[in-house]
């Protein structure tokens, strides 16, 4: 029998001994921090993970990118399995795959990352087992930052990296960071087997870290974020990001030309507020390209709105309001808030994750958006609570998706989610980064 | 919703401020220190890069608590699914052979009974008495009622007391 005065003695024994460990423990490794990362002026921060791998203490302005971030996860996460690991017994090793409606079959391969001494490796699966048939990795140095986009046909696959160097910090700042050199582009392909081609890199180099990429339905021009964050300026100064507000830009593989469509406002963001863009996903006419975009609620609230606009990328580049119209915009009171949105090959919908909260937490959900309507419908929800950053990448039917979280990934079907239990792979995966695409 | 670049800059500073404390809330749950970095680290860049609708980013403190929390319990089911599947995954201690020579053989003896009570129970201990909540506090980290933080701490703390009797 335990009286009350020997518990109220264990519990001033758990505080002390508790407080003691915590005293004695050592300082958390500070390597490894996160930052937001240098912001251009009005523009609000896009969701991109920082790391810096020089002491905190030293307060280094150094901007790596999230796959940075994905390589050390991955490296260092506890629970990454090996390929002889053994599955779990009732756990198949890969979920079947929901039945597909008249006509429509869900793509044979799908890509996504891994990381083997510190590499970055891109790994072509085969869909109907998860069986990893090809393995490419990126060479030695490079890291990925736009994530991987497929082409309609499943059978080219994009990737956006950039190498680090180190630069110069500004006068009076001192020191010495890491920023992006460059952002390239890589493509290989994959044949009826799975087996993979050789990485070639394609189109011009650009500045710095570009944003989300997408490969267009043909494989022949990719879409993207303009340059962020720091790089590596004349002279080997760190330099900012480029201009204020959204820029997007199209990068023509055959040609090397770029073009690029910027503003700093646009509607529905109120006047004088600056935009900032998302993701950017391509319609089935290789043309019109959906942009989605978001802007602060007030000037000091951590509140963001979003819309999703259509630009016509056969207008040549300038003003991003002048040559797009509003596809979608996020309600002003939203039960599902989007975090971010892909358009449909038709034009018809927007996919979309979005997060609901609840007195339990928040809540993540796949939305199918009517346009214009706006009316949705939830394709699959998550535990309240779960906060996992649900992100996700369709197929070039628009009708096929895998779902990512933070620690798994899977196809929905009847509104469920069926994991993947792939071998070979813990199938971590960063978010806000598609790190997986067929 | 999704927080703004000023937003994100004040979630940088709550890493550097409070990194070491969720740490170590970490560490005593997961019994692992190294786990528990892994776990703060996911749960900041989570933060940072879902762009969520944060419903309180001028506090964020109990919401990363209950994130960090979160992120321990998925590591501890994942340790559990691999123990058995493999035997395999043993933890590293919270404190390493030289950090623990500096505690007093009590205070070790208080760490290692609590290191061995389910998961939930030591959840409600630590965030109690390591992190100062009160009960409300618990509870809504924890997402449960403050009913059961309270039955959950007295059986804890039950537990432990008779552990570290039979110790004696």
């Amino acid at each position: 029998m335990i009286t009350q005065d020997e518990l109220a003695r264990t519990a001033e024994r758990l505080r002390d001994a508790l407080n003691a460990a915590a005293d004695v423990m050592a300082e958390p490794d500070a390597a490894a921090v996160i930052t937001p990362g240098p912001q251009r002026p009005g523009r609000p921060g896009r969701a991109r993970a920082w790391l810096i791998p020089l002491a905190a203490a030293a307060c280094v302005v150094a901007v790596i990118a999230a796959s940075v971030l994905l390589a050390t996860n991955l490296a260092r996460t506890p629970t990454s399995s090996s390929a002889s690991q053994p599955t779990p017994p009732g756990l198949s090793i890969c979920t079947p795959l929901p039945a597909a409606g008249p006509g429509t079959a869900p793509p044979r391969f799908y890509v996504t990352t891994d990381v083997a001494a510190r590499q970055i490796q891109l790994q072509v699966r085969r869909t109907s087992d998860c069986a990893i048939t090809a393995v490419v990795p990126l060479p030695a140095g490079w890291v990925l930052t736009g994530g991987i986009s497929a082409t309609a046909d499943d059978r080219t696959f994009f990737a956006a990296a950039f190498s680090a160097k180190s630069c110069l910090t500004q006068a009076g700042a001192g020191g010495i960071s890491i920023a992006a050199h460059e952002t390239r582009f890589f493509r290989f392909t994959v044949n009826g087997q799975g087996r993979a081609g050789r990485l070639t890199v394609v189109g011009p180099p650009v500045s710095g870290i570009v944003g989300p990429i997408a490969a267009s339905p043909d494989g022949s021009r990719i879409a993207f974020n303009a340059a962020d964050g720091n790089y590596v300026g004349p002279g080997g100064a760190c330099s900012a990001g480029d201009a204020e507000g959204a820029a997007i830009s199209v990068v023509d593989l055959a040609t090397g030309k770029i073009r690029t469509w910027e503003t700093v406002e646009m509607p529905p963001a109120p006047a004088g507020t600056g935009v900032t863009p998302h993701e950017v996903s391509w319609m089935a006419d290789g043309r019109t390209l959906a942009v989605s975009y978001v802007w602060p609620t007030s000037s000091s609230g951590p509140q963001l709105s979003m819309a999703v606009r259509a630009l016509d990328t056969a207008s040549g580049g300038g003003s991003l309001q002048a040559h797009s119209h509003v596809l979608w915009s996020e309600p002003q009171k939203c039960v599902f808030c989007v975090q971010e949105a892909l358009i449909s090959p038709d034009g018809k919908s927007l996919t979309a994750t979005a997060i609901q909260q609840t007195a339990h937490g928040d809540r993540e959900a796949l939305l199918r958006i009517a346009l214009p309507s706006g009316r949705y419908r939830v394709l699959y929800e998550s535990p309240a609570g779960t906060n996992s950053g649900l992100t996700f990448t369709q197929d070039g039917s628009g009708q096929h998706v895998i779902l990512v979280s933070s620690s798994q990934a899977g196809w929905i079907r009847a509104g469920k989610l069926l994991l993947l239990r792939a071998p070979g792979s813990a199938l971590q995966f960063s978010l806000g980064i598609a790190t997986i695409a067929w | 919703m999704k927080p703004s670049g000023s937003a994100a800059e004040s979630l940088a500073e709550v890493f550097r401020c409070r990194r070491s404390e969720l740490v170590r809330l970490g560490a005593f749950i997961l019994g692992d220190r190294a786990a528990a970095e892994d776990v703060v680290q996911d749960v900041f860049l989570r933060m940072h890069q879902r762009r969520g609708r944060l419903a309180d980013l001028d506090d964020p403190l109990p919401y990363l608590r209950g994130a960090v929390v979160n992120g321990c319990r998925s590591v501890l089911r994942r340790r559990l699914l691999i123990r058995r599947q493999a035997g395999q995954d043993q933890p590293y201690p919270p404190l390493s052979a030289e950090e623990a020579m500096l505690l007093s053989e009590d205070r070790r003896q208080v760490l290692a009974a609590l290191a061995r009570l389910p998961a939930r129970r030591r959840e409600v201990l630590v965030l109690r008495y390591y992190a100062g909540l009160s009960e409300a506090e618990i509870a809504a980290t924890l997402g449960i009622s403050t009913g059961t933080v309270k039955s959950t701490a007295a059986r804890g703390l039950t537990a432990l007391a008779r552990a570290l009797k039979e110790t004696r």
